[in-house]
């Protein structure tokens, strides 16, 4: 099939297109949801490289699904990413066993001279975020990062977490509290002139 | 409704914007994975074979259902044991309508010899 016509087709005919043996459906969807879904499992984990390997095995299950799949049932990506969310949460208990990951275990956010006038450079902002995501029970953190930074509506999350749209906006709202609290701590050294605590 | 944090939001931002772009690796794992899965085009769906099924399972197909098998067992059952062990109470009741009759099932020695 032209690629033309492929970049217009929706996931769901996609995937029943590599069912059906197209050559191109199965890059085009991992064009379409392979960043997506390593940019979420990345925040989830915090950890590049598991984030590479659930991304690939939810894929992996993406395939395997793909002649059996029903249509109309839900959306590939909402599917993946609550692939997605269960892979991240088994590897994080795992790792939980091994020995918890906490915000003093997080890379050190540069302080004095260096961050003083000019602010911190994104990797540590971003290094504090994942650290203070961490501190979040699961449930706060998938639904503040599926809010906040995939940019999901309440609905697509509320099925990707199994909850109605109501749980998911608490959920979202303690979450986003909890991590304005943790990152108050951290405000100097993040550059921000406001308290966050205060305005959260 | 919580308000706006404009700190945290911009946070947000900043980590939408900064989420990681898969490696070549990585896609190439995709690929192959994906390859490996394909379905062949022109290859017959795969079959779903009926999940093996017990002796037992056949036989009941064949009288009828499990129920049909089980009245026919008891049926057999009844019956040998009734000619074998001949119970007192069927035995007096046949004694009682002056019935009683016996047969035997092997030839006797004498007709043997005698060649009948």
């Amino acid at each position: 099939m032209p690629r033309d016509t492929l970049d217009e087709i929706s996931d769901e005919n996609l995937l029943v297109l590599y069912a059906n043996g197209d050559p191109d459906a199965a890059r085009l969807l991992t064009a379409r949801l392979a960043p997506r879904a390593l940019g979420y499992a990345a925040r989830l984990l915090a950890d590049r490289a598991e984030a590479e390997d659930v991304t690939q095995e939810a894929l992996l299950r993406l395939w395997k699904i793909a002649p059996d799949w029903r249509r109309g049932e839900a959306q590939v990506s909402t599917w993946l990413y609550r692939v997605v969310t269960n892979l991240c949460t088994d590897l994080r208990r795992a790792r939980g066993r091994r020995g918890a990951v906490g915000l003093d275990d997080a890379p050190e956010v540069a302080g004095g001279a260096r961050s003083a006038e000019a602010g911190l450079i994104e990797a540590d902002r971003m290094a504090a975020l994942d650290a203070a995501l961490g501190q979040l029970s699961d449930r706060q953190r998938q639904a503040v990062i599926l809010r906040h930074i995939e940019g999901l509506s309440n609905p697509e999350i509320g099925a990707i977490m199994g909850l109605g749209v109501e749980a998911v906006e608490s959920l979202t709202a303690r979450g986003k509290r909890a991590l304005a609290a943790v990152l108050a701590g951290r405000k100097a050294e993040l550059g921000y002139e406001g308290d966050m605590e205060d305005e959260a | 409704m919580m308000q706006d944090d404009p700190d945290l939001d911009g946070l947000f931002k900043q980590a939408a914007a900064a989420a990681p772009l898969p490696s070549a690796q990585l896609l190439a794992r995709v690929a192959a994975d994906a390859a490996r899965e394909q379905p062949r085009p022109g290859t017959p769906e795969r079959a779903k074979a009926p999940a093996p099924r017990g002796w037992a399972f056949v036989l009941a197909d064949v009288f009828g259902g499990t129920g049909g098998l089980a009245g026919l067992t008891f049926a057999a059952v009844s019956g040998l044991w009734i000619g074998v062990a001949q119970p007192a109470a069927l035995s007096g009741w046949t004694d009682y309508l002056g019935v009683s009759a016996s047969m035997e099932l092997l030839p006797s020695d004498a007709a043997l010899l005698a060649g009948e």
